[in-house]
């Protein structure tokens, strides 16, 4: 490489650090305020301080399945949304089932109400489902007594499967 | 032989000899980043083509929200299998830099439609690694580009510093969100409440989480708080120096090993990248020349196709006519998702971290005058 070649060639890499010590922050600040880009270089984890100083507080959702027969049994939400990672079908639960306003109870598409009552089906291994529900419940920990949290019922969503 | 650059101030001499690197440790970097991804790391994009449309929820700054729902699946398999033939091709140096940037580019496709419902992964550090180095040059040794004699041997040192500045910055923005969220409160114990929650909420965990939930110790936790924060943190001023640099990703080593037995989180995909800093000076020229020896005889065409031609029909035929995709996953290296039971992460994390441990200790070591190091 000739001196100027290398002189220009310096010059690029120059530029390529430059422009990346900016888009850097901006990259930062648009992740930070609005969470949604990507590709972006940013590697948060556990941000949040659960702990208001004398508890800390748990949001616990625990998912069922009611049978035709009134049965109601509890199902994991890696085993509903099974081709989904275990992140992915926490923010697909949270997006799909909300309550329409002054209910308890979410709508589906039909395609995603079929797919979920095959798969209640099959974990279960109930003849029918009528009913898919998701029970909210803080669990409240005192810092000195950590084993036993105090469980307060926050709320139920209720999916129908049988109409 | 590395190129001779005038630097003109200190942030040139930062720039350009920063970290400088043997070329022969950058050819060796290169089959070991591409062995890590064929047994640790490929991404199979395959499962997207099984999820409702219901699901898909791209992120709004994305280029899968151009789009109205997932690629079929023949174009997800084909790209899943594109990422394996490519990262084949980076082990062997062929056509290094184009092969390097085109891996780039097929798993960041692959990644966005993969974190379209809901989730965005952190780990597009690991995939920028063979895009910053295709500029270093690291298939100047140990690679079938190395036999050609139009291809250029100068190899640069910059592209180290790059990755310096993009981890630095990455685990700033780590540690930035804590401080600004909280963490540092005395009254508050961040780092067990975390823990809590992976405890209870996503539960199954495998290792010290059951025993480390009754620990009470309000100044332990507090200085998992800080010291978490303050670790992340120091590492965007630690790039200015090398060896600050290296002595912070042996705490990391710390570090990760601590959040692997707390949060069952192993971080494996990180020690790929810290392997970059190492000092290469302290493997002999002996062993180069081994290497050399090693790759004349197995880095040859005859082994690249061959080794091509037996994996792509034994994976198709595999997934499609056996239907056991788990078993011979997307890539023919992988390690298994479980093992016996063990959830996937664990089984990276305790593959992977004793490796890391094994070159940190190594490091340290065989450094004359430790204050060098730490």
């Amino acid at each position: 490489m000739g001196t100027e070649n290398v002189t220009q060639y310096n010059k690029r890499v120059r530029l390529a650090f430059l422009a990346v010590a900016i888009a850097l922050p901006l990259q930062f600040y648009v992740v930070y305020t609005q969470g949604n880009l990507y590709p972006a270089l940013f590697l948060p984890a556990f941000n949040s301080v659960l702990d208001n100083g004398e508890y800390m507080h748990l949001e616990i959702r625990k998912l069922y399945a009611v049978a035709g027969t009134g049965q109601r049994t509890e199902v994991s939400y890696k085993n509903v949304f099974n081709n989904l990672t275990e992140y992915h079908g926490r923010h697909t639960m949270d997006r799909l089932f909300v309550p329409q306003a002054g209910t308890e109870y979410a709508t589906l598409d039909n395609k995603t109400k079929l797919w979920l009552y095959e798969r209640l089906i099959t974990i279960t291994g109930e003849k029918e489902v009528v009913q898919f529900e998701i029970d909210y419940y803080d669990y409240s920990f005192d810092k000195k007594y950590p084993d036993t949290p105090v469980i307060t019922p926050i709320k139920t969503i209720r999916v129908n499967l049988n109409d | 032989m590395t190129n001779p650059l005038p630097h003109s101030n200190r942030v040139d001499q930062w720039i350009f000899q920063g970290y400088a690197i043997d070329a022969r440790a950058l050819g060796l970097y290169r089959v070991l980043y591409a062995s890590f991804l064929l047994i640790w790391g490929l991404p199979n994009f395959e499962w997207i083509a099984g999820t409702l449309p219901s699901f898909f929820n791209p992120p709004t700054h994305s280029f899968p929200n151009l789009l109205t729902g997932v690629p079929p699946y023949w174009f997800l398999q084909g790209l899943s299998l594109l990422v394996v033939v490519l990262c084949i091709l980076l082990l062997f140096g062929w056509r290094t830099r184009w092969v390097s940037i085109a891996l780039f580019v097929a798993i960041v496709v692959g990644k966005s439609f993969s974190y379209s419902f809901g989730q965005i992964g952190k780990d597009l550090i690991l995939w920028l690694v063979p895009l910053v180095m295709s500029f270093s040059n690291w298939g100047a040794h140990y690679s079938m580009d190395a036999r050609n004699s139009t291809q250029s041997k100068t190899t640069h040192s910059w592209p180290v510093t790059f990755m310096a500045l993009l981890l630095g910055f990455g685990m700033f923005s780590a540690g930035l969100p804590k401080l600004l969220g909280g963490w540092l409160n005395v009254a508050t114990h961040a780092t067990r409440s975390n823990m809590f929650m992976q405890h209870y909420v996503v539960g199954d965990m495998k290792l010290l989480s059951s025993a480390m939930v009754s620990i009470t110790n309000p100044i332990l936790w507090e200085l998992m708080d800080w010291g978490a924060v303050i670790f992340e943190l120091l590492f965007l001023v630690a790039i200015i120096n090398r060896q600050w640099f290296r002595s912070l990703l042996l705490f990391a080593l710390v570090f990760h090993t601590l959040a692997f037995l707390m949060f069952d989180i192993s971080y494996y995909t990180h020690y790929i990248i810290y392997l970059l800093f190492i000092d290469w000076g302290k493997i002999s020229d002996s062993v180069y020349q081994v290497l050399q020896k090693v790759s004349v005889t197995l880095l040859r065409v005859k082994w690249l196709i061959s080794m091509v031609a037996i994996y792509l029909p034994a994976y198709i035929i595999a997934q499609h006519l056996l239907s056991m995709p788990a078993l011979l996953d997307v890539s023919p290296f992988y390690i298994p998702a479980e093992v016996a039971g063990c959830k996937h992460e664990i089984v990276m994390g305790l593959t992977a971290l004793p490796i890391a441990w094994a070159v940190g200790i190594w490091q340290l070591a065989t450094t004359k005058n430790n204050r060098n190091l730490l």
